[in-house]
């Protein structure tokens, strides 16, 4: 058998939320808007909103305040962020060790241990929301591009190969 | 006809329970518009488990799949560490070790994989027989509480997360559920719950429910795999032994076999394209029905028209009959030619137009007596050879019977509370309500004009907007627009079109593919239409409760029942009662039109009816009449598709070619009958028996230790209908009737025969499991018998032959024979009927019961043959020959008895240890004024006379002297009488 983890809380907690929007394949449905992370819904099916809209809508600003490492571990340490993209971290902090995460006793270790975790959280939004749907961007341009110009499309069109750099003194 | 003297008798007639819930309000607000509901996540968790063989059949070992879509996310055992020796856990793990397979206790099993995967990740959770290895997880149980899972189970299997809850349905069908977490802190916290949405009840697929749903029959899980061509097939394995490797090796095939089935039935099922019911919500093939009916937008009649008077629906539910199955010529070899209707049901529902109906905002009534009366009254046989005639049948009549040929649902067998139903003659002087089909019936084949004292006729309301296109298993080819077209009629052609294209195949794959098509249509048009319209779903309470019900006479009255008739998502009896209706007028006319032509008729069953040679007519006549009115038929026959209305089956030709072949049949009694033809040695071959009567016996042999004196069934048992140890009973009874010994069938030779007579059935509900509290008291959980657990069922001798024993054995007083009643026997499960038969107890008061006092196989069945057509005269155990229809007359005080939900099989069921009192019995009614007097004065007693005069319009002093019986009222008073109690009653 391939050893394969059980699947993570975090996907109990999609369900969960699936269950609260009433559908599995939940987005926005402010037009143009295309958030789909479960994490940064609300209302229910077929009026569904990203916070950032719901808060557009009842007047309150659309960027938050986030203490990357908790509160109690790092105080000080507090950025501005997009309302939607706080949901996500948020949501990425209930899958820290609890002791990571309230700190009782402030141990330096584990503020350490939390400011590292908030780091990390940082990039995976990052590669989640940012980069994710760029790279499926990029893969099914390329898939059109081939269709319509050939497999060496980019050269079809004259347009530099800037990767590699050749054909860049065109 | 001779009309024989009448005899009193009480008769029986359905009645309607207005719902607590009230007419459909509560569904408007369940039925979220235009939510695709949530099915389940793409994870599913197969599971099976592997017990003692003892009676509290208790958890060994279990084996569990993990999946995600169908990826293998974790595969493991799990055990119970008190059931097994080290030596067998020491096998256990190395099992584990050898196949990399995760190893854990059942409540590791139960806390991590079924609680934190299965439940959060609203896992599909699949099992063959869910209900059963559910229960071998349960540390507790108690009722289920509630609307929908009253009377069912609640399984406590960890006290930190909610229980499942399940309710038997059927054979093959139950509701699971999770129960809502409980009021306590769960384990799942419940942060962030800002919107109150309603509990998560988790998602179930028992492959036992789909596939009795999608093929049609119920399986084995070996049945189903060989059906289906799974990759693995079921091996087989010696229970109830010390673990080996083998064993766990079976278990876990099994494990696999299901999960192959369920993804083979889910694409059957995907094939359907029913997007907006997932595949967990198929319980049967009505599931189907209602799934169609949903993706073409079809609202239920009960949410568009929920003003519908409950005393019309009472009259509709009163007026309904299930389909007419009668044997006419009982207990003797005659020749036949067996014929069946095209889609009988389906095909009325065309003639009649009632597609209409169906997508109608709801239904328009009218009075049409005095133009009833006139059609009755000028009624020939020719006028229902023309399509115009039926499609004018929706009218319901109230006819004062007067020795009129009607259906009478009647206890006919005094030896059983059973109601069946017989077209006998009527005389009732309490007028009672039928289809206008029936009393085509009684004119086409008495002569005689039954007197109808009101008729109301219905029609279909305007369209309901939102229907939509349907394009059948999701192929634009076969679209449907529910708008435009008849559904049946289109789904019909649909089906013989794919048959025809599945003939003239010659690719093995593609008739493959087409064979499953037809029978998808199939299953579509049998689901749709008839059963889904009177579906009532019987919920028990703990208590009893006060419950309105409504007959045919728009009086109210109440009746104390802890059982509750809830209507069905898509109730509208109407429906039912007109096609159930129109199919015995079918049956009617076929009757009618043997007669013309001097034939006879042998038996006939809902949509089909044998026709019988007459003495003496030369075969090639016969045939050559039966010809004539098949196609009579024709001129009926809505279809272009080329199809015969009323064919005939199968069974009529050779087992090769395409010859007819002279078929003969025996029936005994109502649906025991065999179809057969007799070979060059003059010995029969089986072409079709019935397994009624039988089904509910363990086999006493299996089919390898069949009995040389019986040859080989020609065709397959599935074909022929029966098992082979049925087969080989029905095989002597008819060899014994071809040699002219009527009476005697020597049963001797079948091996087992001597052995206790054995039924098995499971405790699928509280009260059958309460008979075993004497047998749990003091024994810790594990060691009872719980919900779902296989028990044994005997019958005991009769009174008489239970005396003889007694006196013979003991000589001495006994209990018993001071009550003359039969004990009812049960046991604890034990695989060795031999051991379960020592523990055998009577149920009702916990008393040892010797094996002597139960009926072996051969003398439950000695009499099989003979069994009474006790509905008519001449069916009594040694009669033999053409049947007489009864002369029932209703008795003035009490002769109508209302019910609810006829239970299915009753007898059978009764003796394999179900409850009898399954049948709801609402009440009896005389119908004369008295009763109403006895009305009015307790609902007077109740809210006050004031109130009832006040909502009749009548004066205190008029109700008063109503009540005193010191007027006769008119019609007008007993009118505004009646219509007040309904209001004040329910109101
Ligand atoms: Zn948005």
């Amino acid at each position: 058998m391939t050893k394969r983890l059980l699947p993570s809380n975090a996907e109990a907690r999609a369900e969960d939320a699936f269950e609260r929007l009433g559908t599995r394949s939940p987005h926005c449905s402010v037009p143009g808007c295309g958030e789909s992370d479960w994490r940064a819904l609300t209302g229910a099916y077929l009026n569904i909103k990203c916070y950032e809209h719901r808060c557009a809508q009842q007047g309150r600003s659309t960027v938050e305040r986030h203490h990357p490492a908790g509160r109690k571990n790092n105080p000080k340490m507090e950025v501005t962020m997009a309302a939607n993209d706080h949901r996500v971290m948020d949501d990425y902090k209930v899958d820290w060790p609890e002791e990571t995460r309230r700190n009782p006793e402030g141990s330096p270790a584990l503020r350490a241990a939390a400011n590292l975790r908030s780091a990390r959280d940082w990039l995976v939004m990052i590669a989640e929301r940012l980069l994710a749907p760029v790279i499926a961007w990029l893969e099914a341009l390329e898939k059109c591009m081939r269709k319509r110009h050939g497999p060496r499309w980019w050269e079809a069109l004259g347009l530099p190969n800037m990767l590699t750099g050749r054909g860049a003194e065109l | 006809m001779k009309v024989p003297a009448p005899i009193e008798q009480p008769i029986a007639l359905r009645a309607y329970a207005v719902p607590q819930t009230g007419n459909g309000s509560q569904m408007t607000t369940t039925n979220n518009e235009g939510s695709a509901p949530l099915g389940p996540s793409d994870y599913s968790l197969i599971f099976d488990t592997e017990t003692t063989t003892t009676a509290e059949q208790r958890l060994r070992v279990g084996c569990y799949q993990l999946r995600k879509k169908k990826e293998l996310v974790e595969e493991g055992l799990f055990f119970d560490p008190k059931a097994l020796n080290s030596k067998e856990r020491r096998r256990l793990l190395g099992y584990a070790r050898r196949h990399d397979l995760k190893l854990r206790t059942v409540s590791e099993f139960i806390e991590a994989i079924f609680y934190r995967q299965a439940y959060l990740l609203n896992a599909l959770i699949i099992g063959f027989n869910l209900p059963f290895d559910l229960s071998r997880l349960a540390i507790k149980h108690g009722p289920a509480k509630g609307k929908k899972m009253g009377g069912g189970f609640s399984l406590t299997l960890s006290e930190n997360w909610p229980p499942v809850r399940i309710k038997h349905l059927s054979r093959t069908a139950s509701l699971i559920d999770f129960a809502a977490p409980g009021g306590q802190r769960s384990a799942r916290s419940m942060r962030r719950r800002r919107h109150r949405r309603p509990p998560r009840r988790g998602f179930f697929s028992d492959v036992r429910s789909l596939a009795a749903a999608l093929t049609g029959s119920s399986h084995s899980l070996a049945s189903l795999a060989r059906l289906l061509g799974t990759k693995h097939q079921k091996t087989e394995a010696e229970h109830g032994r010390e673990l080996t490797a083998n064993y766990l090796g079976y278990l876990r095939n099994d494990v696999e076999v299901t999960f192959e089935c369920s993804q083979l039935l889910a694409a059957r099922y995907e094939g359907f394209k029913l997007a907006a019911t997932p595949v967990s919500a198929i319980l049967s093939e009505a599931s189907i029905g209602k799934a169609c009916l949903r993706e073409m937008g079809v609202k239920p009649w009960r949410e568009l028209q929920p003003d519908v008077p409950p005393e019309l629906i009472g009259i509709i539910m009163a007026s309904y009959f299930g389909g007419r199955s009668e044997v006419h010529l009982r207990r003797v070899v005659s020749q036949v030619a067996y014929c069946d209707f095209l889609s009988m049901y389906p095909t009325v529902s065309v003639l009649m137009g009632l597609w209409r109906f169906v997508t109608a905002t709801g239904a328009h009534w009218r009075e049409a007596t005095a133009e009833t009366q006139a059609i009755v009254d000028n009624l020939k046989l020719s006028d229902l050879a023309r399509p115009e005639t039926w499609a004018k049948l929706a009218v319901l009549a109230r006819v004062e019977a007067d020795a009129d040929l009607l259906p009478v649902r009647s206890a006919y067998d005094d030896s059983s509370p059973a109601y069946s139903i017989g077209l006998n003659y009527l005389t009732s002087k309490e007028p009672l309500w039928f289809t206008l089909a029936d009393v085509f019936v009684s004119k086409l084949l008495t002569g005689k004009t039954p007197k109808i004292l009101r008729a109301l006729a219905f029609t279909p309301r305007g369209q309901q907007p939102g229907l939509k296109l349907i394009d059948i298993l999701g192929n634009p080819d076969y679209r449907i627009d529910p708008a435009k077209d008849d559904f049946y009629l289109k789904l019909i052609e649909l089906r013989s079109s794919v048959k025809q294209q599945m003939r003239s195949c010659n690719n093995e794959s593609e008739r493959e593919r087409l064979a499953s098509e037809q029978l998808a249509m199939k299953i579509v048009a049998n689901s749709s239409c008839y059963g889904i319209f009177v579906e009532l779903n019987v919920q028990d309470y703990a208590r009893q409760k006060e419950q309105v019900y409504f007959g045919g006479d728009e009086t109210p009255r109440t009746a104390k029942l802890a059982s509750i008739e809830e209507p069905g998502r898509y109730f509208h009896p109407l429906l039912a009662t007109l096609t159930t209706g129109a199919a015995r007028l079918m049956l009617g006319v076929v009757e009618a039109l043997a007669e013309q032509e001097g034939l006879g008729w042998a038996f006939c069953d809902t949509d089909s009816m044998a026709l019988a040679c007459p003495q003496g007519m030369p075969e090639e006549e016969f045939y050559k009449r039966t010809k004539r009115v098949r196609g009579w038929f024709e001129q009926l026959n809505p279809y272009t598709s080329g199809d015969e209305l009323f064919k005939l089956e199968d069974a009529n030709y050779s087992l090769d070619g395409r010859l007819p072949e002279a078929l003969y049949c025996f029936a005994v009694s109502d649906k025991r009958y065999a179809l057969f033809n007799i070979g060059a040695d003059g010995r029969p071959v089986l072409r079709k028996a019935s397994a009624h009567g039988l089904g509910h016996l363990q086999p006493p042999y299996p089919e390898a230790k069949a009995p040389d004196r019986v040859p080989a069934p020609r065709l397959a048992l599935l074909e022929i209908g029966t098992q082979r140890w049925q087969y080989d009973l029905w095989y002597l009874i008819v060899q014994a009737a071809l040699a002219g010994h009527l009476q005697i069938v020597e049963l001797d030779c079948l091996p087992g025969f001597d052995a206790v007579a054995l039924s098995r059935y499971a405790a699928t509900c509280p009260r059958l499991l309460h008979w075993f509290d004497t047998f749990n008291k003091g024994k810790p959980y594990a060691q009872q018998v719980r919900p779902f657990g296989f028990l044994n069922a005997y019958q005991a001798r009769s009174a008489a032959q239970l005396n003889c024993v007694e006196l013979d054995s003991r000589g001495g007083k006994h209990k018993r024979q001071q009550t003359a009643q039969s004990p009812r026997a049960v046991s604890p499960f034990d695989p060795d009927p031999a051991v379960a038969v020592r523990h055998c107890f009577d149920r009702d008061t916990g008393e040892t019961v010797t094996p002597e006092l139960l009926k072996t196989y051969l003398q439950a069945l000695v009499r099989y043959h003979l069994h009474p057509e006790t509905k008519f005269i001449g069916g009594d155990y040694t009669e033999a020959g053409l049947l007489r229809r009864r002369h029932i007359r209703v008795p003035d005080v009490n002769g109508i008895q209302y019910i609810g939900k006829e239970a299915n099989r009753w007898e059978e069921r009764s003796l394999t240890g179900e409850d009898p009192e399954a049948q709801i019995r609402y009440g009896a009614a005389g119908g004369s004024l008295t009763e109403l007097q006895e009305r009015v004065a307790i609902v007077c007693r109740k809210h006050g006379v004031r109130r009832v005069a006040r909502a009749a319009g009548l004066s205190h002093s008029t109700v008063l002297r109503f009540l005193a019986g010191k007027v006769e009222p008119g019609a007008a008073t007993v009118n505004k009488l009646r219509k007040a109690l309904t209001a004040v009653v329910i109101g």
